[in-house]
This record gives C-alpha cells, structure tokens and sequence, in this order.
C-alpha cells in the first residue's frame, strides 16, 4: 500500500510535529472533559 | 446542441480568463446578500452578548429570543448558503469556463426564491410571530408564514443545486473519459450532501405546515426532531466542505506550493458526502426514546467524520511544509516562519485551519455518549460552533473575498486593502478566542446556552457565570468591529478598488503524480451508498418512533 | 499513501477507538450511559396519569428516592426538594407542553425532557450545599426564569 514515490529530498519532521500537536490536543480535550465527567457521576 | 458546440470552440481561447461575466455577476449578487446579511447578523450577535451580560436591555417589545433567532436564521442559515453559493459557482465558472445559460437561469430563480423566503422568515421573527429560534422544535408553532419562508428558502437551494447537476452531467458528456477539475468536484460534494441533507428538514416542515395551520391536530415532537437534525449536522459540515476546498486548492498556490495527491482530496470528499448524516443523533444523545445502541451507532459515525479531517490535517501540514521548506525553511518549524504570514489570502485560511484542530477535538468530546452530559445545551457547544464556523468557516470565507470578489469586478487587491484584511484577520482572532474560549469555560461550570440575561434569583452558582458573560461581552464587541471592517473590504473591493486583474489562485498538482482514477466520478453511486448509510442508521429509530409514538402535542405559542 | 500518512491514520484512528471503547464499557458494563428511557404518556394527559397525578419525593429506603417531577412552561413540579448527603436520587420525568432540559451544575444530570415521553436519569449527591436545577432547552419567554433547587443537607 506504500506509495513508491521517491523520498522527497525535504525533510518531513515539521509535518510530524504537527500532527503530534494535533494529535495531543485531541486527547488532551477529552480526557479533561472525561475528568470533569467522572468528577461528577 | 449548438450550445455545447460552442462552448467547446471556445474552451482552448478562454481557459485561462477565469469566471465568465455573467457567472461573476451571479457571484457578486449572492455576496452583496451574504454581507449585508453578516452586518445585520453581526450587529445581532453583539446586542445577545450584551444582554446576556446585562450591560444592556432590549428595548420594549422586543426580546432576547428574536434576536437569538435572527442572528442564527441570518448567520448559519442565510450568511453562511449565500457565500457558499456564491464562491461554489465561481469555482464552477472557472472550472467549466462558464456555465450553461438555462444554469444561469434556475440560479437567478434561486436567488429570487432565497430572498423572498428569508424576508418571510425573518419579518416573522422581528414581529415576534417566530421566537422559536433556527432549530423551531415542535411543539413550539411559529407563524405559518416563517415555514413557508424556510420552504421557499430549501426551493432556492434546490434550484441552485439541480442547476449544477445540470452543468456537471453536460461538461462530462463533452469531456468523455476526463476527471473533472478539482474545484468542480468539490462543487458537487457540496451540492450532492446539501441535497440529500435537505431531505429531512422538508419533510419535518411539510408536517409541521399542516399543524401549524390547524389541519392536523397534533405533531410527533420525537420524528420532527430527529428529521431536523438529519440536517442540522450536515448542514455545518456543508461549509466546512466548501472551506476545505479552499484548503485544499486555493492556500497551496499561495504558499507557492503544489496541492495534495488528488485521489486522497477526492477520498476526503467522497468519505465527508457518504458518512455524514448518520452522526445526526449526536444532537439527541440526552434524548428520551432514542435506544443505547443506535445512540452509540450514531456516536460512531460522527467519530467517523472526523477521519476525512485527520486525513486533511496532514495533507496541510505536508503541503505547507513542502512550501515553507522550498523557501529556505530550515529546522523543525523554519518552515513556518517561511510561510507568506502577510498575506491575508494566506493568513485568514491559515488561522481557520490551526481554530479547526481545538475545534475538531471539542465536537470529539461533544460526541463521546455520555460525556455529552457535561456540555449538552451548555455555553460549551455555543463555544465549540464559535470555533468551528465563527473561526474555521467563516475566517477561511473572508480569506476567499481578498482575491475572488476583486477577481470578479475585474479589480485589484491594493497593498492597503490587504493590510485591512490582516488587521481585520487579527481582530477576528483575538475576539474569537477570548469570546469562545471563555464560552467553553462557562458551559464546563454549567451556563446553560440560548438563556437571557438571569441569575436565578441570585443564586450563587449562576453569579459565579457572571466573570464569563463580561468576556462574551468584550469578544462580540471586537467581533463587530472586525464585522465592519470585513464588510467594508468586501464593498470596497467590488466597487472602489482600482481596476485590473486579480489572479484566481489554484493550485495545480505535483509533476509526478498519477491520473486522477475515473471512479472517482461515479456520483450516481455515492448517492446510493450515501442512502444506504442513511438507511442504516435512521430506518430503525424513526420507524420505533412512528410506531411506538405517543399522542402527540398540539401546537404552542410560550412567547 | 505515503507511509507516515498511514502512521498518522493509524495512531489517530486508534485514539478515537480507544475513546469509543473506554465509553463503550462504561455504557454498556458500567450502566453509565446516557438517559434514554424508552416509555411514552400523552403529553395532554400529564395530570391524570400516573406517577404524574401527584409529582413528589418518593423515599424507597436507605438513603435512595425517586423523584417524580413534571416540567412546565417555566417551572419544575415539586421545586425545592431536600435530601440528605449521599442520597441516590432517580429523577422520573415528563414535559407537560414544549421541550424542556434539565441540568443541575456541578453534576451530570443533563436531559432532555420532552412532551409524551418519560425521562429517567439517576444522579448521587454526595456534597451537601443548595444545587440550582435549570431548564437548559429554550422553551418560550420565560424559559431563564425556569429554575428550582436541591438542598442537600
């Protein structure tokens, strides 16, 4: 399934560290709003 | 035949002209609508958070559940169509070198129904007739009069929509065998779900107009709800649709980049048009009558919508960073600081992008079952729509006006115009976070949403919202001032600035990149599986509502 | 696909799933799901029907109480209920004209409330203070003068 086009000569890191970003907020989010939730049952 | 003939002649002479006249003042009317409409919506939205903050009262006559119901048919319904249809058949015109003349047509009829139905609706409202607010649950009854206004407002869309199908079938007849381009398919995604979205509104009006006239007695509250909000999600992930379009063709060629791979664009698309309207329920996760599992059926398609935008996230940053890195960009983020941060056709897209990931999470969080107790009905969701179409949809739309509305009057986007549009861009931003931000805080300590300036009689807990309202308050008064410098931009741009061409910015693929694969093109098929996933998930619920229906309620005026 | 496409998309994708799963299990194996009472009343009759004829506190012993509570164009029907700390209160409720929500802030009690259907939510509270009980769906002029309390003593 891997695409075969050639490694581009720039490098992908920014695009890496972004991703992780949004990555982070995502569970960052919920999990404070699972907090509060639990805190409340 | 002759027509099409025609146009065929001319398809090699005009290609790169861009938007043909005629279309451009079809373009140029829908945004004439759609600012006027965000003026007033604007103004709106500033007198609700002054009131809800009590720093200031309605005058008699009038209170703040008009407004509320103004400022959401006006903004989300009015503000929001009318700029989508506008750039939407730019896009088409630029892609199609110009539409066909009997398209031409049914959109002016569009245009005329639109109007004619908002200027019903939202006479109704000022008269007090409608403070049902834009969601008008049943058993509230409005005037008859706002649900024709609303019919004749989904009649214009149609119009609009069945137009383009017209010009997408003809421009594939002359073009056997070709992809088409990728604007004109982002065209039809929206069109496609917006028809489809479109359904279940018209049938919940059409039994709500015999109600409300007093030929039927009673209305099912359970069906006409879950038939609102068939639509009502779609409907928000219609725009973003048409924001993402602009993502995805338009900031590339800014940045002086190449777009994404087109078949995973086109994915982005089929996937957003095939899954969205099962998340509907994610409005009635706190409902009675609706069972645990198809609940947590449509808790997972709406999860599912949010895997087209995990796929967008990285096609942007993957784009962005190929640009920035091609200017010199060096390090883990010199890339960013590449980017062209002063150019507001850049920038105003940009920052809608980066509101959409806090967005994003937060309609993950809205959507996860029972956590949906926490902010259910709560300043939290006013937060999280503030973000995700006050920032993400509507940022990208200003964005858009900086070189398609001098595009289309055949003018120029001056230096000083462009310095307008960031400081607007700016005002916008600060406004937006304080005012959402501190709206996400208030719903998380229990404000309730659409509720008028109260305390409660005091009591403590709702004093304690009081800190927030002032901060609503400070957000929609900057919202208003960038409201009015948009508005004078727009204007300004279509009428004053110096004439000249403006260049329709969009971006072309990478040079390695295979033939767009032809299935992708098979609309005829999307709307089937689009209507089998409907059937999934809304067969069962609606028919248990149908058949386990309880007597229903006769139409009430509480206003 | 690039390769680290198929990385993002795979850890992104898992994170949602873990979401659904953690939920899932606290719905299904947990009884913690949201309210969703499947039971009907007509919304005309409100009055006439039982439990709805007489709306109060209902003590079921040690230290657990069902509340059966009617919603109306502005107010809630009994208002200013008193329990002891700790106690675990069922809300048993129903809509006697538009749409209604209740919310009780600083708790998880959010649900709609609506006309010819009985709601049901369960909530303890274990801090004592006096908790506003708000109507939070738009229901008509006076739908922000719509509040009552709790006092839990």
């Amino acid at each position: 399934m891997y695409s075969n086009t050639k490694k581009s000569k720039y490098s992908m890191s920014g695009t890496i560290a972004s991703v992780t970003i949004v990555a982070l907020v995502i569970i960052l989010m919920w999990a404070g709003v699972f907090a509060i939730y639990m805190a409340r049952v | 035949m002759e027509q099409a003939k025609h146009i065929g002649l001319r398809e090699n002479v005009i290609s790169k002209l861009g938007v043909n006249p005629q279309d451009a003042i079809i373009a140029l009317t829908y945004f004439t609508i759609s600012f006027a409409t965000l003026l007033i919506g604007g103004l709106l939205g500033l007198i609700q958070g002054l009131e809800r903050a009590g720093l200031y009262s309605l005058p008699a006559g009038f209170n703040y559940y008009q407004v509320l119901s103004a400022h959401g048919l006006l903004l989300l319904v009015v503000f929001t169509a009318t700029f989508t249809i506008g750039y939407q058949l730019a896009n088409l015109s630029h892609s199609f070198n110009g539409l066909l003349p009997k398209v031409r047509k049914m959109i002016w009829v569009g245009i005329v129904l639109k109007v004619i139905g908002v200027v019903l609706a939202v006479t109704m409202i000022v008269l007090g007739e409608a403070s049902v607010l834009y969601t008008f649950y049943p058993p509230l009854a409005a005037h008859p009069i706002f649900y024709i206004g609303l019919v004749l407002l989904v009649l214009g869309i149609w119009s609009v929509a069945f137009g383009v199908f017209i010009n997408y079938r003809h421009w594939r007849k002359e073009n056997p065998g070709q992809p088409t381009p990728i604007l004109a398919f982002f065209a039809m995604g929206v069109f496609v779900l917006w028809f489809f979205a479109s359904l279940g509104v018209t049938i919940e009006v059409f039994m709500i107009i015999p109600w409300v006239l007093g030929w039927v007695e009673t209305i099912n509250v359970m069906v006409t709800r879950t038939l609102f909000w068939w639509f009502g999600h779609t409907l928000v992930n219609i725009w973003y649709l048409v924001a993402t379009s602009a993502w995805y063709i338009i900031v590339p060629k800014i940045v002086g980049g190449k777009h994404f791979n087109e078949k995973l664009i086109r994915l982005v698309v089929i996937l957003l048009v095939v899954l969205n309207i099962p998340g509907g329920f994610h409005h009635q996760i706190i409902d009675p009558a609706i069972s645990l599992s198809i609940k947590f059926l449509h808790v997972f398609m709406s999860l599912s919508i949010a895997v087209p935008s995990l796929m967008t996230a990285f096609a942007m940053f993957y784009v962005l960073e190929k640009a920035g890195r091609k200017k010199g960009g060096k390090g883990l983020f010199g890339w960013f600081k590449k980017l062209p941060w002063g150019d507001v056709r850049f920038l105003a897209p940009m920052i809608a992008m980066i509101a959409f990931i806090p967005g994003g999470a937060g309609g993950i969080v809205n959507t996860s079952n029972q956590m949906n107790q926490v902010v259910h009905n709560t300043m939290w969701v006013v937060g999280h729509f503030h973000v995700t179409v006050g920032v993400s949809v509507v940022l990208t739309f200003f964005g858009i006006c900086y070189w398609l509305i001098p595009h289309l009057s055949k003018r120029q986007l001056t230096a000083k115009m462009n310095k307008v549009g960031v400081i607007q861009t700016w005002i916008w931003t600060i406004g937006m976070t304080i005012m959402a931000g501190s709206m996400h805080l208030a719903g998380l300590v229990g404000d309730p949403r659409r509720t008028s300036d109260t305390t409660y009689a005091g009591h403590e807990t709702a004093l304690s919202w009081l800190p927030y309202e002032y901060v609503f308050a400070t957000g929609a008064t900057l919202l208003l001032i960038g409201v009015i410098i948009q508005v004078y931009a727009v204007f300004n741009m279509m009428f004053f600035a110096p004439k000249g061409k403006t260049e329709y910015p969009v971006a072309e693929p990478e040079d390695d990149q295979p033939k767009v694969p032809m299935w992708t093109e098979r609309w005829g098929l999307w709307a089937i599986v689009l209507l089998a996933v409907v059937a999934m998930a809304y067969v069962i619920p609606i028919v248990d509502m149908i058949v386990n229906a309880p007597p229903g309620s006769p139409p009430i005026k509480t206003w | 696909m690039s390769k680290l496409e198929e990385i993002w998309m795979t850890v992104s994708i898992g994170i949602l799933v873990i979401f659904m799963v953690i939920v899932g299990y606290q719905t299904y194996a947990l009884g913690m799901g949201p309210p969703s009472h499947k039971e009907t009343i007509d919304p005309q009759e409100v009055e006439q029907t039982a439990p709805f004829d007489n709306p109060g506190l209902i003590d079921l012993g040690d230290n657990q109480y069902e509340l059966v509570m009617t919603l109306e164009a502005f107010a809630f029907n009994p208002g200013n209920v008193e329990v002891p700390v700790g106690a675990e209160v069922e809300f048993t409720m129903t809509s006697k004209d538009v749409s209604h929500g209740i919310q009780i802030p600083g708790t998880n009690v959010n649900a709609m409330v609506l006309p010819g259907h009985i709601q049901k939510i369960t909530q303890t509270f274990d801090e004592p203070g006096e908790y506003l009980v708000v109507c939070n769906e738009y229901c008509g002029v006076g739908h922000q003068a719509m509040f009552t309390t709790i006092t839990v003593k």
